[in-house]
């Protein structure tokens, strides 16, 4: 079969073996997270915890990655999760060009098991795979170890790193390759392996089953329903082709006028218009939407991605005044890398150079030490905790003493007077810029540190013991663990202080009730993961920028029909703290597909971070686009043709069986948690139903309805929230069943 | 020397192969006017010796094969412009080149080669974030075939003759029955600009280099940034910095040789 290699790659750490196996018992789970669901569920005993060497660290690629299928750039890593105070299953996400070497090395996924003794690092050049001695870059940053590798292996080598934060078992650390790319979350995982990094030179060919000229209309094909980053089909700014005047709201933000001004010489953007195939990369304009005008658009060298992507969402910059700080001013990253680190800063005007400036010099750091922010919960905790005086009422619903407490901030109540003091306070609260970087500079390497007070190694069990620690290691061990050991943590959690958008289990909301128009399947795809879940299917379509007058028909037409049920609601468009409508059907479907098609991206591999394809930017085709897509690149590179209905079982069977680790997981550390998926695991936070700004308000009834209508979509059980046996069946994991069965998770 | 002059030049409007509308001693005289010794030293010289043994030596040889190949060829009609600073860095050039020519997906045989200078650029062997590519100041150097003129490389030290120019624009084209996957022209090019698809005389090996996809190059037609352009042919032979020595055990093929006696 095309796209595939045939062989899966394993290292085990502990006893040096390395093996080659075949692909074939994988391919029903596709690649990716499918793959390495299957193995967790394969091979990790329930109750593993993350740092433990039974746990696996899974690279998953997947059939499409590195075939050339536009957005197939991307890296599935899965692992059980330090930020998990489960220790559940979950996965970050790279792109960059690291999974296509991977795949041209001849590797249709690498599995990590094991530890180390000591620091090692994984040489992949083809058929030749080595472990090899980390020394000389442990204790170093990713940058130095990326360099290392090249000057080793050659400078067309692809580096996937850990740095100090990963080596030092911060629990929201990263793994990061080609500057700009990194999967959150399972740094410290690489950490307590001692592998360093993962060196990857490919030079042979994935062959495409479909005919030359066949595959070139596909490829063609998507390139014409493509827009921008993050799904836009329609540009933000009225341009001079503008179709129908539907614009507003998308990243599709080149102007004419508008130049990525820190080129030599400058690019003019200009009008990229929906048929000029050859522009789309320019069509993103992320610098100067994210960074501002007058400062994004000065400071932009061009926009970067990942491997066989078009569409372009990195912003490469340089800002000289970094070269005042001892990093280079070239800096690149996007989203929420651009706001890890300076999220540790407070009072710097936004679109302001001092912002750029923070913002860049955080990548400098947190890239290199390859810190993650947990999607902004960890700043969003250290904000409350540094600036929150509690009352006496949120001390009482806390449950702790008020007359002890009230006045106070949680890190005025939780740090050691020593511990206090030491922390450069005046830095964090100056006026001016230079000290609030030094305080981030500080603050960073202090996480990275990650040093109990006595200068110990931290760990949570120290910390449950009492011991004290740092302000790094409080903030290095996570939300989810401090919450346990900080009650007015765990209110401000639980009511959204200071607006936390705590959800659950260790994780922050992503793309959630706020998202336009889809509070309810929005809220579905935030129960259902262990760390924020990283769903972009839902936003990436309503966001598009044909508004729901187009995009509700276009959802009928691909996935209905839904008899004038509406899956999208259009007075959120108007208001977005709006009252939201009733659950209906068109919503479970819609956040059913919305779920299915991510773990699809993120197996074939796909970028969810721009699909779905059900929209296009072409008037011809009234704005069309294509429900088929991810099942026509299936079928053309692996020769197995399967229609949009087939793939979708697919990304059931993955969901069905993350939903089974999950379930058996949770059993095994508190039993009789695992066989009430519904009441225990797929929970929402009690702030998600009162008003809370700029979003829709969930109704305690119809988010009952909600996950009664989303169970049914997936043929699980409505009571538990587990899967049923015929779904189970149906699915060809009848031997899951079987063995859930054994294990009374069974509904 | 005008009516050659005015041969040569209808040849490239035309676009037929050289030999067909001039004899070979005429072209010899032409290149030797326009491309002088001088010139192709000054070219060569900042390469190393390699390079340049490769031309000195190599003319100087002998062979036994009576059969000349076209050895003064006309220069090309097109090329491929790229602008580093429009590069996004995204490789759908490479991957273009391999899956519409070739049907598979594998960069490292591409006829346009972006991966190697991605993360340090193109003269990086150490040294970081102070130059090239995505490490570096973010600009990233796609490196193209030159299409280069008479004496050209690749086509003259193939020991096959499996390397033609071919109309209508006159590239420099394997031709894969003929190649044998030897891997001589590989070394051959100063700039590495050709690949071989499996090892060094396999089977099924043959040579990639490109062939400017016979005037609607897949690279160009790929881009996503506007950064590549099909334009008329220049000689950026003697602007590009060449990457890589050519060893001297790379001689010209016995017949070349001979016949490069008859005008060197």
């Amino acid at each position: 079969m095309g796209g595939w290699t045939g062989k899966v790659l394993r290292v085990d750490l502990s006893t040096g073996v390395i093996t080659k196996e075949s692909t074939d018992k994988y391919k029903g789970f596709l690649g990716g997270t499918g793959l390495a669901y299957k193995v967790f569920w394969d091979e990790v005993p329930p109750g593993t915890t993350a740092f433990d060497p039974a746990n696996r660290i899974i690279f998953g690629v997947g059939p499409l990655t590195g075939t050339g299928t536009p957005l197939s750039g991307r890296v599935s890593v899965t692992s059980l999760f330090p930020i998990s105070p489960l220790d559940l299953p979950s996965t970050g996400h790279m792109g960059g060009h690291w999974g296509p070497e991977l795949k041209f090395a001849g590797y249709d996924s690498l599995i990590i098991q094991g530890a180390s003794a000591t620091p090692v690092w994984l040489y992949i050049k083809d058929d030749v795979v080595e472990i090899r001695d980390a020394s000389r870059m442990w204790g170093n940053g990713i940058y130095r170890a990326t360099s290392d590798i090249m000057d080793i292996m050659g400078v067309d080598a692809q580096v996937a790193a850990i740095g100090q934060c990963g080596e030092n078992l911060v629990r929201s650390s990263n793994v990061m390759t080609g500057r700009s790319h990194s999967a959150g979350g399972v740094g410290a995982v690489m950490g307590s392996k001692k592998l360093k990094a993962i060196g990857v030179i490919g030079t042979g060919a994935l062959k495409i089953e479909a005919s030359k000229s066949a595959w070139k209309d596909l490829v063609d094909f998507q390139r014409t329903i493509l827009g921008a980053n993050s799904g836009g089909v329609v540009p933000n700014t009225l341009q001079s082709w503008q179709p129908d005047g539907l614009y507003g709201g998308t990243r599709w933000t080149a102007a004419n006028g508008l130049y990525w001004g820190a080129a030599s010489p400058p690019v003019h953007t200009g009008d990229c218009t929906a048929d000029d195939l050859n522009s789309i990369g320019i069509r993103t304009f992320k610098g100067y939407a994210d960074f501002g005008a007058g400062v994004g658009d000065k400071h932009t060298v061009k926009i970067g991605g990942c491997h066989a992507c078009p569409i372009r969402c990195h912003i490469a910059t340089d800002v000289p005044a970094l070269e005042n700080y001892g990093v280079s001013r070239f800096q690149v990253n996007t989203c929420n890398g651009n706001s890890s680190v300076s999220g540790f800063t407070q009072g710097i005007a936004s679109r302001s150079e001092d912002n750029i400036t923070a913002s860049q010099l955080g990548v400098a750091l947190g890239d290199n030490y390859g810190w993650w922010s947990d999607y902004g919960l960890t700043q969003a905790d250290f904000g409350f905790c540094a600036e929150h005086v509690l009352t006496a009422e949120e001390c009482t619903g806390a449950g702790i003493d008020p007359v002890a407490n009230a006045g106070k901030t949680p890190y005025q109540i939780r740090l050691t007077p020593t511990e206090y003091a030491r922390v450069p306070w005046a830095k964090y609260n100056a006026t001016t810029l230079q000290p609030k970087l030094e305080f981030m500079v500080w603050i960073t390497t202090e996480i990275a540190n990650n040093l109990m007070a006595d200068k110990t190694p931290a760990t949570w069990e120290k910390m449950q013991a009492g011991q004290p620690a740092t302000l790094g290691a409080y903030i290095a061990v996570g939300s989810g663990r401090l919450e346990q050991l900080w009650p007015e943590l765990k209110y401000a959690h639980e009511v959204n202080l200071e607006g936390i958008n705590y959800i659950k289990l260790g994780h922050i909301k992503h793309h959630f009730t706020e998202s336009a128009g889809t509070a309810y399947p929005a809220a579905i795809l935030n129960m259902l993961y262990n760390r924020d879940p990283m769903c972009h299917t839902h936003t990436n379509f309503t966001g598009n920028g044909l508004k729901p007058v187009k995009n509700n028909p276009i959802f009928d037409e691909l996935f209905g029909p839904f008899n004038g049920e509406l899956a999208i609601d259009p007075s959120a468009y108007a208001a977005p703290d709006y009252a939201v409508p009733p659950m209906n059907r068109a919503k479970a479907v819609f956040a059913y597909m919305c779920v299915i098609y991510m773990e699809l991206h993120n197996s074939l591999t796909l970028c969810n971070y721009t699909l779905p394809g059900w929209g296009s930017p072409l008037k011809s085709r009234n704005y069309r686009g294509a429900r088929d897509l991810e099942a026509q690149f299936y079928s053309a590179v692996t020769g197995h043709t399967v229609t949009a209905t087939q793939i979708e079982d697919i990304g059931l069977r993955i969901l069905t069986i993350f939903r089974a680790v999950t379930a058996r997981i949770m059993e095994a550390r508190n039993p009789g948690t695992g066989r009430d998926q519904r009441n225990n695991h797929d929970i929402m936070p009690e702030w998600a139903f009162h008003a809370h700004s700029g979003a829709g308000t969930l109704d305690r009834t119809q988010w009952e309805i909600a996950k009664d209508m989303f169970y049914d979509q997936c043929g699980w059980d409505r009571a538990t929230g587990l899967p049923t046996q015929a779904t189970y069946d149906r699915l060809g994991l009848s031997d899951v069943a079987a063995a859930m069965a054994a294990a009374g998770l069974m509904p | 020397m005008a009516d050659i002059k005015k041969a040569v030049a209808r040849a490239l409007v035309e676009g037929a192969p050289s030999q067909t509308v001039t004899g070979f001693g005429e072209v010899a005289e032409f290149i030797h006017k326009v491309v002088t010794r001088r010139q192709f030293l000054q070219t060569t010289g900042a390469v190393g010796l390699g390079a340049v043994t490769f031309y000195l030596v190599g003319c100087g040889s002998s062979s036994n094969d009576p059969q000349p190949r076209q050895v003064f060829v006309a220069n090309a009609l097109g090329m491929i412009a790229a602008e580093p600073s429009r590069c996004v860095g995204c490789r759908r050039c490479e991957l273009a080149c391999s899956e519409f020519n070739n049907g598979v997906s594998q960069p490292s045989i591409a006829r346009i080669k972006v991966g190697r200078n991605y993360n340090l650029g193109p003269n990086s062997v150490t040294g970081f974030l102070r130059q090239d590519g995505t490490w570096g100041n973010h600009r990233i150097v796609q490196d193209v075939c030159h299409q280069c003129p008479h004496p050209v490389p690749c086509q003259l030290a193939c020991p096959n003759a499996a390397i033609d120019v071919v109309p209508p624009v006159n590239a420099r084209v394997v031709n894969t029955d003929k190649c044998r996957g030897c891997g001589i022209c590989v070394k051959a090019c100063p700039w590495a600009m050709t690949s071989l698809t499996g090892p060094v005389d396999g089977a099924n090996t043959k040579a990639t280099k490109c062939f400017l996809c016979n005037g609607n190059p897949e690279c160009v037609r790929a881009c996503p940034a506007r950064a590549l352009t099909y334009v008329s042919w220049q000689d950026m032979t003697k602007i590009v910095p060449p990457r890589q020595v050519v060893p001297a055990s790379i001689q010209l093929a016995p017949d070349v040789a001979n016949t490069c006696n008859g005008c060197h």
